[in-house]
């Protein structure tokens, strides 16, 4: 496992921390094997089998001791999990992993629609990538009813959402949700074409966003800014423009995924200046993994063509 | 409320031209993290 517990050594840390680095070392895998990355990803996959709730879901160890069961929290907290089980096993074929992914995807698709738009997109980019790998139809059809009621309301008329969802990265989980959604739907699907407006919209503000350097503005509402400046947030820690892994990770599906070419602040992102702080966020792990593994299927293919 | 108006789609209109990432770069910074 990888992170620190929040509260204390009696509890575990959040589990996105493991299972951002084993997507970060399964994308790599794909570019050239290494024994090393396959050891630590089967060490964390085992941890987070070993940790999976009865219900599918996996816990939040935050704030309060008792993991906050059935909280909307968990949406996330399972999808990370769910993702990181479903790309190991597309990798080995070890039935116990799918069965992992589908419990988490089976306590998703029962769960309630969560007021913070970015948790129901987390939900919907696992629900998708599972429907990829299973044909269920129940995880996308969950996908789309979640992404409709839960990842499109209060999206503003510049592409973004205010409040809690206007810092960048809750703005990319959200695309990341689009994305994937959009990669699964038929053309000429009813909700492929809803989604078609709503994403052009959010890519816009990813390429107003975006700075000389690659980086990106963290939050673009004032209001939203000047409340991270208070002593007591946790949102303290950004600088006003930075690398943001999420949004790096959002603008690889949606070339994988969209027929929408973001290539260019793509490339912008990938070269930007590095995070300062390269320990504590599994995210920029799973990002520059999944960079690396596209960049390297774009050289195959221009190989291949050329 | 806050907005700012954007055209529909600037895709096609970037705001900032980026060079194309080299495949080594990528590596190294995966390395660093790793």
């Amino acid at each position: 496992m990888w992170g620190v517990s929040e509260l204390g050594t009696e509890y575990p840390p959040v589990y996105r921390h493991t299972a951002w680095r084993m997507i970060g070392y399964l994308n790599a895998l794909q570019v050239a094997d290494n024994p090393v990355y396959r050891e630590r990803i089967a060490s964390g996959a085992e941890y987070l089998l070993s940790e999976q709730q009865d219900n599918g879901s996996y816990l939040w160890w935050c704030y309060e001791t008792h993991g906050h069961p059935d909280f909307d929290h968990l949406l996330y907290c399972t999808a990370n999990p769910g993702v990181a089980l479903l790309e190991l096993y597309k990798l080995t074929g070890d039935e116990r992993f799918l069965m992992g992914s589908t419990r988490a995807a089976d306590w998703a698709c029962q769960h309630g629609i969560a007021r913070n738009n970015n948790y129901n997109s987390f939900a919907v980019w696992h629900l998708c990538e599972h429907f990829k790998v299973t044909e269920d139809e129940k995880c996308l059809d969950a996908a789309i009813y979640r992404n409709r009621e839960g990842g499109f309301p209060n999206q503003l008329s510049n592409g973004a959402w205010e409040g809690h969802n206007a810092w960048i990265f809750y703005h990319s989980i959200i695309v990341r949700g689009f994305a994937a959604l959009y990669g699964v739907l038929p053309d000429g699907h009813p909700a492929k074409d809803d989604l078609r407006s709503p994403t052009l919209k959010a890519l816009n503000h990813l390429i107003e966003e975006q700075q000389d350097s690659g980086h990106f503005r963290m939050c673009f509402d004032p209001e939203e800014w000047q409340k991270s400046r208070e002593p007591d947030s946790h949102y303290r820690i950004y600088n006003s423009n930075d690398f943001d892994p999420s949004t790096l990770h959002a603008l690889v599906c949606i070339q994988e995924f969209t027929d929408l070419d973001m290539s260019n602040a793509l490339y912008g992102a990938i070269c930007s200046p590095m995070p300062e702080d390269l320990t504590e966020q599994g995210m920029n792990h799973l990002a520059y993994g999944v960079a690396y593994r596209w960049l390297a299927e774009q050289s195959d293919s221009s190989s291949t063509s050329g | 409320m806050v907005t700012h108006s954007v055209p529909e789609n600037r895709l096609l209109d970037p705001t900032h031209p980026f060079q194309r990432t080299d495949l080594d770069l990528a590596r190294e910074r995966f390395d660093k993290v790793s």
